[in-house]
């Protein structure tokens, strides 16, 4: 599971199961409404299974935190100990707070690299060149560390 | 440039993303000597379009739009899991091979499926490897295949599919399950729609109230499923069952 939540583990099945019956139903009703003809393109169906999982995603997550605050109940997942917990809660509160002093564009870059994108490809998602995608990138690491290490946390 | 300006090796950066990655979703900022900068809890009543994030992620949106989405991704978690699972997706989407054009329904309902199936696996959750049992001539929630039952008989009902229930509520039961510590009960319309819902049932059986069907007309099918909730915490899903009201 690379990027599915820990506290939706449990319901990770479910939300497959129901990603692809709802695919299956836009397929059906393109049928009925006569679009059936032609198969639909590899890039609909994507976009089609992605929409589908966040639909069900967030419904999901809506069920578990009302259920979750009306009883306290906590799910089968593997909670982690209050230490760390505590202390993974601090450095992503930090992380968040050094991002947003960020020069707006440095951020921006720097989010997106931290979202997993290369950076060529940040360069693209925002229209920049693949050169001042790389400084934007680097000089906005070395701003995040140094916002990082002023508050005691080592990248 | 200088030393802060080098680019930071591998594992710097990966421990980087993994608590940019780690915020739970809702999180509150507790820190109230740093104000400026909370975490947005995503509000519900703001939900931004999923294809708008798939088509920013892939590169397919105007770069000012994307820049507008990308300002909101480390105040907003919600929007940042969704953004990964998107370039997960996309990702994955590039290395599997595309659908051909095809005269035969049946050919590309079932490549339509494969992949479907492939994209949410995938991303969501990668368990065994294997490719789902499926069959496109009869759609139900039970799509996987059978399942490591220890042994045990597969999940059954006495109710035949396609009973007809009464509209002022009906029962359901099922073969209870050996380890089972108790179940869980989900009726949906054919559309999908959530219509009842129990988690701890002790027993293999449940009623559905007629209440909650007070909004559904004659004919309407349901399905019905029941979750196995074992002792260790481990699931077994039965297969989705129909009825129709009267």
């Amino acid at each position: 599971m690379k990027v599915c939540p820990p506290d939706l583990a449990a319901s990770a099945d479910d939300i497959v199961q129901l990603a692809i019956i709802r695919v299956l139903a836009v397929l059906r009703a393109r049928d009925r409404a006569g679009e059936g003809v032609e198969p639909p393109s590899a890039s609909y169906l994507w976009k089609v299974a992605y929409t589908t999982t966040i639909d069900e995603l967030r419904k999901m997550q809506s069920r578990e935190r009302t259920r979750d605050h009306a009883t306290g109940v906590v799910g089968p997942v593997e909670v982690p100990t209050p230490d760390g917990a505590v202390a993974a809660s601090e450095v992503s509160a930090a992380l968040r707070s050094c991002l947003g002093a960020l020069h707006e564009d440095r951020r921006r870059a720097v989010v997106l690299h931290l979202q997993g994108h290369t950076v060529a490809e940040t360069g693209g998602l925002l229209g920049w060149t693949r050169k001042r995608a790389e400084n934007l990138i680097y000089r906005g690491l070395a701003d995040l560390r140094r916002c990082l290490g002023n508050k005691g946390y080592a990248p | 440039m200088s030393e802060h300006e080098q680019a930071p090796d591998h594992e710097q950066l990966e421990r980087l993303r993994t608590a940019f990655a780690a915020a739970t979703v809702g999180e509150p900022n507790d820190d109230p000597s740093d104000p400026s900068d909370p975490i947005d809890p995503s509000d519900p009543s703001d939900p931004i379009d999923p294809e708008k994030v798939w088509a920013a992620a892939r590169g397919e949106l105007d770069p000012r739009e994307t820049a507008a989405l990308v300002d909101r991704l480390h105040r907003d978690p919600q929007l940042a899991l969704e953004w990964r699972l998107a370039v997960e997706l996309s990702d994955t989407s590039a290395a599997v091979t595309p659908i051909r054009a095809a005269a035969d329904r049946r050919y590309w309902v079932a490549g339509a499926l494969a992949l479907a199936t492939a994209a949410a696996v995938t991303v969501v959750v990668l368990q065994d490897g294997g490719s789902p049992e499926l069959d496109t001539d009869t759609v139900t929630p039970g799509l996987r295949g059978p399942e490591d039952t220890g042994g045990e008989a597969a999940f059954s009902t006495p109710i035949a599919e396609g009973t007809r229930v009464a509209l002022t509520g009906f029962e359901l039961s099922w073969s209870a399950r050996a380890r089972a510590s108790r179940y869980e009960l989900q009726v949906r319309t054919e559309a999908l729609d959530l219509v009842y819902e129990a988690r701890e049932l002790q027993a293999a059986r449940a009623r559905v109230p007629g209440g909650v069907l007070a909004s559904l007309e004659p004919g309407r099918v349901l399905l019905w499923q029941v979750t196995a909730v074992m002792a260790d915490g481990t699931r077994e899903r039965g297969p989705a069952w129909r009825v129709v009201l009267e």
